[in-house]
């Protein structure tokens, strides 16, 4: 049975390794966000159901070009912060709203992170979504993404951060999915309603 | 404190005015929360946290909440001067102080986290619906947060302590007025102003009425929180 949580709301005072949005307070464990409570094993986390995305080194995340200076651009990645890609990583010239993906390598204490792996993206549409959708947008095994691709004959990209790349036959259709998705993210047999969805309209 | 004696508009002493709220109504903001408290309407929104400009005020270890309680003009029966009056700056401060204390700003460092909080329709008790309506906003908004802030005002008007003022009963010969947030579940008192003059018994018991009230916000707060995510349901496109 899965339970929605509120800020401050009392989880455990059992001694649990403590996961993601929850804190500790005289040996009892509360919730920090609003989520849904997971409390498999011996760790205890809830899953947020928004917020804004806090990079995590190894992620893999979708961003754009910003703006440009004489060594490097600025990237956007639905974050808090902005990142500085310098010119000596890349092989040849950007404009501003160029679409990348690459992987977070490190994240310094000022809270500036270095990417590499950095690849640009061909000619293909952004859709934004939030961070804390990721999950439920690539599904169990990909099982998710695998439906979205298939009957929208689309080619996905999905970011850690929540930014979506997708190159579609039918745009219209792949983007009330992904609004589908997010707006009933907190729902179970999700993947089953959607692939029902798709085959409804699918040309 | 009885809780007997009927008051004006038909309520007892301890008797909260009806309490609508409404969440996500602006869609640009990333949290935002529409509240009706009687008289009193809200609306507060926040975005954030996000890169702070000038630079020069962020703080490299923490992010700045900056919470603005603005009037509107037509607020009042009399038309109000939109510029930001001595008031409106103070009760922005200390509202940000006690807002901030409820979140984990260590969490995003050099940003800033923008609460804006518009009256539309005053009818005392405004700064205390202002900082529920924020603070469900906040939450509305997925900041970590160590709980919800509930804020109520409670008071003495005609001899009798009573909790949640009107306009009326605050311009009574021997008012008193109190606000005071609480931080629930964890019971902290955050922000706590008074006007006019009171004994200690009394004192005593506008705190207990206040945080009688605010236990009853508390339970209203959550259930709009958990209302807006219902887990069952028809998958809708």
């Amino acid at each position: 049975m899965r339970k929605i949580v509120t800020p401050g709301d009392f989880l455990t005072d059992q001694r649990r390794k403590l996961g993601q949005n929850v804190y500790l307070k005289e040996g009892k464990v509360y919730s920090s966000v609003l989520g849904i409570l997971s409390d498999a094993g011996d760790s205890i986390s809830v899953i947020a159901l928004n917020g804004v995305y806090s990079p995590v080194v190894g992620d893999i995340i979708v961003c754009v070009v910003s703006s440009e200076s004489f060594n490097g651009y600025v990237l956007e990645f639905n974050s808090y912060t902005d990142t500085f890609l310098p010119k000596s990583l890349l092989s040849k010239e950007l404009k501003i709203g160029t679409m990348l993906f690459a992987r977070i390598k490190n994240i310094n204490a000022n809270g500036s992170i270095e990417l590499d792996n950095v690849n640009i993206l061909p000619k293909g549409r952004l859709f934004v979504s939030s961070c804390v959708k990721v999950p439920r947008l690539i599904g169990k095994n990909d099982s998710m993404l695998n439906v979205l691709k298939q009957h929208t004959k689309s080619n996905i990209l999905i970011g850690r951060n929540g930014w979506i790349w997708y190159d579609s036959k039918q745009p219209e259709l792949l983007e009330k999915a992904f609004g589908m998705i997010i707006t009933n993210s907190q729902k179970s047999n999700l993947t089953e309603s959607i692939k029902q969805f798709l085959e409804k309209y699918e040309k | 404190m009885s809780g007997e004696n009927i008051r004006g508009d038909g309520r007892k002493n301890n008797e909260l005015r009806p309490i609508s709220i409404k969440l996500g109504v602006v869609k640009s903001a990333d949290g935002s929360c529409y509240l009706e408290w009687g008289k009193n309407t809200v609306l507060a929104t926040v975005h954030g946290p996000r890169p702070i400009f000038p630079k020069h005020m962020a703080d490299s270890e923490k992010a700045v909440v900056n919470y603005r309680y603005r009037m509107a003009s037509f607020s009042v029966p009399e038309r109000k001067s939109p510029v930001p009056a001595k008031r409106d700056k103070e009760i922005s401060l200390v509202s940000g102080f006690a807002l901030e204390s409820s979140i984990y700003t260590e969490k995003f460092p050099n940003t800033v986290i923008d609460v804006d909080t518009i009256i539309f329709s005053s009818n005392a008790g405004t700064r205390a619906a202002a900082l529920t309506a924020a603070t469900l906003a906040c939450a509305d908004a997925g900041l970590p947060m160590k709980g919800l802030i509930s804020a109520v005002a409670a008071g003495r008007a005609n001899g009798d302590i009573i909790l949640d003022l009107t306009k009326d009963e605050e311009d009574a010969d021997d008012a008193v007025d109190t606000a005071c947030a609480v931080l629930m579940p964890q019971k902290e008192i955050v922000l706590l102003q008074m006007d006019g003059f009171v004994e200690k018994e009394d004192w005593k018991k506008m705190i207990s009425a206040a945080m009688s009230g605010a236990e009853k916000i508390y339970e209203l707060q959550k259930k709009v929180l958990l209302d807006k995510y219902p887990l069952e349901g028809e998958i809708n496109e």
